[in-house]
């Protein structure tokens, strides 16, 4: 008899997401390009003044990323449940909590991990500097994660139902808001000269730990409704 | 190929399934013995898929006993790295190749790294889909794709193979091909459980859902 | 205890006596308490006539809250006895609860006009009502757009449970984001700090609300399991073995 241990399960799983979405029309690219466009749409809607901008910065980020983190959720699972993979990988007994965290990872090299590494680029364009900018995708590493989380598992909610990705959008909002909340408000004290480590962004990082720890049993369970 | 080291049986004592909510399926026994075979007949929505998940643990039995059974330890749901599942759909990604996809499927069922090119290559030749090995799933028929995933069952080399609609968009040789399949399973004390119309051979016990 | 909840003709029976009740008590406790509320209790001293608004609002918010909890508890029961009937409760009481969290939206911003010179502040507890409503919308969405109500069910509970303890992050977030509204006043270790003729048509109105919610509930299960009792009917039967004795001795 063989079975396999959770981590190559997980390599597995990352691998083959890794291939499809290079193979399949950039799906690593839609995230970034989805960021890049609302910043821009943002920066022309609040006008070209760099001063405005800045003061508008910290939250133009933190909603482009979340908007585009949800948006590249809506489809997570929506294949492996098609195909019938998502049935397989469940009868195995390293099942779906790995599968879970595989998605995660996917999540985070694909769509999360060029944003981070674009936003210093993209803040200078809203008026910031680019050390500012360095501190900021810090932050980002510290929030970003509870974004991942709450999209993964409204994902899974909204797999296989019509409009599904609304739908995830809509049950999205009010986990999102308390993120948006403490990360923006922990941009402002950093770009106020607070410094990285203030109580905001202490709080960010909890909640980060908090959607770690809450998210991937009901995510869990919600697959396995889908697969009902 | 040698016997399985680990012979497994099973036996469902008047089990019945619910497909979100429903009763679909009530009063299923039966004894599966290493070397047995079940095929499931039954009309559409006789609740042969539902069976096929309740037994691969993915539901659980509305009412009824399941007992697996490994040397002398007893358990209701299979045991680890027993099972092979193959669903109605194909489990294929259609951008990797047919060598892609069996790799990936390697790796989830534990084959170990060096027995993997072998043991995929085996694998396409036993389901007579050799040439196929570096062409993306996309480019195949249905049937094509549907021994492609045939070939999982060769290189997850586990006693139980839960199958629904193997044969599905399969041609008469394909049906063969299933069949010689599950023989070789079963002489080397594997169990079987089957949901098909088409006949897989005098060696199958017959079980038949209806109203 | 719960067996009487879980049984449909039970609770049926229950039903019939809880409904009317309810109704009955709403009808009276909402009488006595507006008219006492609006025409013989005292005016605020700063707020004036305005502070009526609270006899409609405090209990709308409240009773927001409320129902989110009943739904919550009832997805608990139904996540871990499989209670369908609690499912159904939950389902029952998801519009009853959106329709109070928007009236203590729609009352706190009348209130809040002659108050604070805005129809809308984004203060800390006008916000949390507003994504609490946002919460019930993405609920409610989840049962509608599901079409197997068991499976709807199933994904529903498990909404309303990281839904719910979501809330105090909501809550504790949005204050620290924002706090300029008075602090909590009738639930006090000291005593209620609001006085005895304002306090006795509050109260009554908090249980005239939550009456009403029982009711709202209620009849609306009645009908859930109703509708459920004919489409029983259109369910096949289970499929058997046509062959038995499936051995191989």
């Amino acid at each position: 008899m063989t079975s396999s241990d959770p981590l190559s399960v997980l390599f597995a799983i990352l691998r083959r997401d890794l291939i499809l979405a290079f193979r399949s029309g950039g799906g690593w690219f839609y995230a970034l390009f989805f960021f890049a466009v609302f910043t821009a749409l943002a920066a022309i809607a609040f006008g070209p003044s760099l001063n405005a901008l800045a003061i508008a910065a910290p939250a133009t980020l933190w909603l482009a990323v979340a908007l585009a983190i949800q948006f590249s959720a809506s489809d997570l699972f929506e294949n492996d449940l098609r195909d019938g993979s998502l049935r397989v990988i469940a009868s195995e007994q390293t099942g779906l909590m790995t599968y879970w965290g595989a998605k995660v990872c996917v999540m985070s090299l694909t769509s999360v991990f060029p944003m981070v590494i674009a936003s210093p680029f993209f803040l200078t364009m809203l008026g910031l500097s680019f050390t500012q900018g360095l501190g900021v995708s810090l932050i980002l590493l510290i929030g970003v994660p509870s974004l991942i989380f709450i999209a993964v598992l409204t994902s899974a909610l909204a797999t296989g139902l019509r409009a599904g990705g609304l739908l995830a959008m809509v049950i999205a909002v009010p986990f999102s808001a308390p993120v948006l909340v403490f990360a923006v408000s922990a941009t402002k004290a950093l770009l106020a000269g607070f410094g990285i480590i203030t109580p905001e962004s202490l709080i960010l990082g909890a909640i980060s730990l908090f959607m770690a720890v809450l998210t991937p049993a009901f995510t869990v369970a919600a697959l396995r409704v889908s697969l009902e | 190929m040698e016997p399985f080291a680990h012979p497994i049986s099973l036996e469902a004592t008047d089990v019945g399934c619910d497909r979100v909510g429903e009763p679909v399926v009530r009063g299923v026994s039966f004894k599966l013995r290493p070397g047995n075979a079940i095929q499931l007949f039954g009309p559409n929505g006789s609740g042969k898929s539902s069976l096929l998940s309740m037994f691969a643990g993915l539901i659980e039995p509305a009412e009824g006993d399941l007992a697996w059974q490994h040397e002398n330890e007893k358990s209701l749901k299979p045991l680890d790295g027993s099972l092979f599942f193959l669903g109605h759909e194909t489990s294929l990604k259609l951008a990797l190749t047919a060598e892609e996809n069996l790799k990936f499927w390697a790796d989830m069922y534990g084959v170990r790294k060096s027995l993997c090119e072998a043991k995929i290559r085996t694998a396409l030749a036993v389901v007579g889909a050799a040439e196929f090995s570096g062409v993306r799933t996309m480019r195949l028929s249905a049937g094509q794709r549907r021994r492609i995933d045939l070939a999982r069952a060769v290189i997850a080399d586990r006693p139980v193979w839960l199958m629904d609609e193997p044969a599905a968009a399969i041609d008469t040789d394909g049906v063969t091909v299933i069949s010689q399949m599950i023989g070789g399973h079963m002489k080397r004390g594997g169990i079987a459980i089957v949901a098909t119309h088409d006949d897989l051979g005098p060696n199958f016990h017959r079980l038949e859902l209806g109203r | 205890m719960w067996s009487r909840f879980s049984n449909p003709a039970k609770f049926e029976a229950m039903a019939r006596v809880i409904g009317p009740i309810s109704l009955g008590v709403f009808l009276v406790t909402a009488t006595v308490g507006l008219g006492l509320g609006l025409f013989y209790s005292p005016q605020d001293y700063q707020q004036g006539d305005a502070v009526r608004m609270m006899y409609v609002h405090v209990p709308a918010a409240w009773m927001a809250m409320g129902a989110y909890s009943f739904i919550a508890v009832m997805s608990l029961i139904a996540f871990v006895w499989r209670h369908t009937l609690a499912d159904i409760a939950a389902r029952s009481a998801a519009l009853p609860g959106a329709v109070f969290t928007a009236l203590a939206l729609f009352t706190g911003a009348v209130w809040g006009k002659p108050t604070w010179g805005a129809w809308w502040v984004w203060d800390a507890r006008l916000t949390s009502m507003l994504i609490l409503l946002f919460t019930y919308f993405g609920y409610m969405a989840i049962w509608q757009s599901v079409p197997e109500q068991v499976r709807a069910a199933r994904f529903a509970r498990i909404l309303a449970l990281v839904g719910f303890i979501n809330i105090p992050i909501i809550k504790f977030s949005v204050e620290w984001w924002n706090s300029l509204h008075q602090p909590a006043s009738i639930l006090r270790a000291d005593g209620p700090t609001i006085h005895p003729t304002m306090l006795i048509p509050l109260l009554l109105m908090i249980i005239a609300y939550t009456a009403l919610f029982t009711w709202l509930v209620v009849l609306e299960m009645r009908t859930s399991l109703m509708r459920q009792r004919i489409e029983k009917r259109a369910v096949r039967a289970p499929s058997r073995p046509v062959s038995a004795g499936m051995t191989d001795e």
